[in-house]
């Protein structure tokens, strides 16, 4: 009758011992752990660099550049009206002459390099002539357009 | 007997009233459909335009007008309508007093197929003025004349007429109205006038505009001879 008794306080003081232990390797560890670790030699992890995404290069727009153009009217076109505008591109800043051929009208090319400028037709052929002067530089451009009542 | 026979008289009477109802509309919509295709197929080759050129051959039907590029034949239509300013009036004229060598602007229908310009409209111009730009120098106050200097080099003499209007411009108070004693040497000029005859470079000017000092050097001018 007292063997099973023997047996079950057995296994109470193994698992007794076992914790015992087990807490003091924890403690052990808590305790010396930190020196110990210092106490080693650092290693270090090898530096990978990946390739990075490059942005696209955007060429910025040089001021003043632009070229004198006429947009309207377009050469040899057929106009109704007396009064003509004429519109286009000129260097930033430019003086602008427009001649027709009873007037003439002057203005300023716009921070975009735009002008319009307004003339009067005369009947039948017309040649139209836009001078852009700007600094250290000037250019003409002429269209023919015909005004028919 | 009597009523069968009336009863197939009304059955054919129908019968054709229908099909003369049903007829008509569809070939009036033929009618339509071909019309509008002749026109959608005159639009396509047809176009509205202007040339000018000088009159190189002249009849009572056709006309041949040479122009920069080449010679441009003209049908002309009864119902022409002939141009031209005299003494500064708008004066209409007949198909007969169109002459060889007429600086001309002629308006009509231009077949592409063809190259026929079918004309509604003739302009009899006059003489283009010249244009021509540049600096100014050797300002002469007693014969009412200055010198200007192109960029190509070229030099006109520029006559100034007691008719000959001067503006001037700036930036600040932009056109005011000027004369020949305030211009001075090394202005920008843009001079509008006519040729003086039998001399050279010599141009009588109608307008002038004045624009001080943009830059120093002026443009060529780009219709700097005149145009026939």
């Amino acid at each position: 009758m007292a063997t099973p008794a023997l047996y079950m306080n057995k296994d109470a003081l193994l698992a007794t011992l076992i914790g015992l232990g087990m807490g003091l390797i924890i403690t052990g560890l808590i305790v010396v752990g930190p020196k110990l670790v210092s106490g080693l030699p650092k290693i270090s992890l090898p530096k990978v660099s990946l390739p990075k995404k490059s942005q696209p290069v955007v060429p910025t727009p040089t001021p003043g550049v632009v070229a004198l153009s006429i947009v309207s009217p377009v050469a040899e076109s057929v106009i109704a009206k007396a009064e003509l505008l004429v519109s286009g591109t000129a260097p930033l800043g430019s003086i602008v002459v427009v001649q027709g051929p009873t007037d003439e009208d002057v203005t300023t090319a716009d921070s975009n390099g735009k002008y319009a400028g307004k003339i009067l037709l005369s009947e039948g052929k017309n040649d139209v002539t836009v001078t852009s002067y700007a600094a250290n530089k000037h250019e003409a451009q002429a269209v023919v357009v015909y005004y028919i009542q | 007997m009597k009523k069968l026979f009336a009863i197939l008289m009304a059955v054919a009477f129908i019968a054709s009233t229908v099909q003369a109802a049903t007829a008509t509309p569809s070939s009036k919509l033929d009618d339509l459909k071909e019309r509008l295709a002749t026109k959608v197929a005159e639009l396509r080759t047809t176009e509205k335009r202007a040339i000018f050129g000088t009159v190189k051959t002249v009849s009572e039907t056709v006309l041949v007008v040479e122009t920069k590029t080449k010679d441009v034949k003209i049908e002309l239509a009864d119902e022409i309508k002939v141009v031209q300013y005299l003494k500064g009036k708008r004066t209409t004229l007949s198909i007969s007093d169109i002459e060889k060598g007429d600086a001309v602007t002629v308006y009509g229908d231009y077949d592409t197929t063809l190259e026929l310009l079918k004309a509604s409209f003739v302009l009899i111009q006059s003489v283009t003025p010249l244009r021509v730009s540049g600096i100014t120098s050797a300002l002469d106050r007693k014969d009412f004349s200055l010198t200007l200097s192109g960029v190509e080099g070229q030099t006109y003499t520029i006559d100034i007429e007691t008719t000959t209007k001067v503006t001037r411009w700036d930036k600040t108070n932009k056109f005011s109205k000027s004369g020949f004693t305030r211009m001075v040497d090394g202005e920008t000029i843009h001079v509008v006038g006519t040729a003086v005859p039998k001399k050279e470079n010599r141009i009588s000017a109608l307008r002038i505009l004045s624009l001080g000092s943009p830059i120093g050097e002026v443009p060529a001018s780009p219709s700097a001879t005149p145009t026939p």
